[in-house]
């Protein structure tokens, strides 16, 4: 049987929801008109919507809004566009720009001014350079799409560490990516003259230190 | 002591009836199986001079279109449309963060890495496969 306790905390997180639930400020009649004739489509299935849903229509709605007659001809026109393209190319693309979006600021200005250097340059150098880029493996190719730092020395890492389990493999690189670039040096140095086993371990050991007291353990493990 | 014994290969058949009564069943279905393909039942409904099924279905109009901004703000690449520089950079990411790094970082042929690593320590390049999931539907 609840105590009397029980029951009331009950009844107030009940109330709670409730009250949460009623001052949504997603909830269609809350919607100014102008969103609500955008969304119109959505209206009789707004309610059974998630969050997330509900929260990206409003956001594209309120983009939308935001854009003039010729930004809104011109959204439309590359919409068009892209449902022309094939699905694979569609994915690809997808892909490209979340790898594009998850780079931080200063790395994508790095890109943003390589490739205007790039467009500059004669056609034939262009095709060149594609060339050349185009004759790496596709490991290699994919490896530059984590952005110019990380691109210079993933493929060492990754010959380094060839068997990270892939639930380590992200705060691995994290780990790697947030050393300074002379203490990434000597780690892969350290490792490269260990054995497979204890190079395994260092990894590890560099994971569960406290990312403070990775570069002191380097400097510990360097001097033995 | 008696011993049967059979001998291999040589099963009891039974009665000459039953083995003629099944040969004649096979023939029947056999006969039925082809002649489904020439002969429609009546009773079944299915009127063979008007267009029925997929090709009927492609034929007709969906019974709701989303307008074109309504496609768009409910498609799951609006971010992606929305912004037309970022999206023609990514597409030559890894060409442009190479060329970033002077073209000449590793990673090119010229100095393949010592042991190519059987298994990728990268993290999976993200590749959602939205088109299946493209858009909210619209209720």
């Amino acid at each position: 049987m609840p105590s009397k306790f029980t029951s009331w905390t009950l009844l107030c997180t009940l109330l709670l929801a409730l009250a949460a639930r009623g001052s949504d400020i997603s909830e269609w009649s809350t919607l100014d008109p102008g969103t609500q004739q955008l969304l119109a489509p959505w209206r009789d299935g707004w309610a059974m919507l998630g969050a997330s849903d509900r929260g990206r229509l409003l956001t594209n709605a309120k983009h939308w809004q935001a854009m003039d007659a010729t930004a809104r001809e011109a959204f439309l026109r590359r919409s068009s566009d892209w449902q022309e393209l094939a699905p694979a190319e569609r994915s690809r693309r997808r892909a490209r720009y979340a790898a594009w979006q998850a780079l931080p600021p200063d790395e994508q200005a790095r890109v943003r001014a390589a490739a205007t250097q790039f467009a500059a340059l004669p056609a034939a150098q262009q095709a060149q350079l594609r060339a050349r880029f185009a004759a790496m493996d596709a490991d290699q190719q994919r490896a530059w799409l984590l952005g110019p730092s990380t691109g210079s020395w993933i493929e060492q890492a990754r010959a380094l560490f060839p068997y990270v389990p892939e639930g380590e493999r992200d705060a691995t690189l994290r780990m790697l990516q947030a050393l300074p670039a002379d203490a990434r040096a000597q780690l892969m140095a350290l490792a490269q003259r260990l054995p497979d086993d204890q190079r395994e371990q260092l990894r590890k050991q560099m994971l569960e230190t406290d990312p403070a007291q990775r570069e002191a353990l380097l400097r510990q493990r360097m001097a033995r | 002591m008696a011993v049967t014994a059979t001998t291999p290969g040589c099963a009891r058949r039974g009665p000459r009836w039953l083995r003629y009564s099944l040969i004649a069943l096979l023939i029947l279905l056999l006969a039925a199986l082809v002649g489904s393909f020439f002969w429609k039942p009546a009773f079944l409904g299915i009127d063979t001079s008007s267009s029925h099924g997929f090709e009927a279905l492609r034929a007709r109009e969906p019974a709701t279109t989303l307008s074109p901004t309504a496609a768009a703000l409910g498609g799951a690449d609006f971010e992606l449309l929305d912004d037309p520089d970022g999206e023609r950079i990514a597409r030559d990411l890894d060409l442009y963060a190479w060329y970033a790094m002077g073209a000449n970082a590793p990673g090119t042929n010229a100095n393949p890495p010592p042991a190519p690593p059987p298994e990728s320590t990268l993290p999976e390049t993200p590749a959602p496969d939205a088109d299946s999931m493209e858009g909210t539907s619209a209720q």
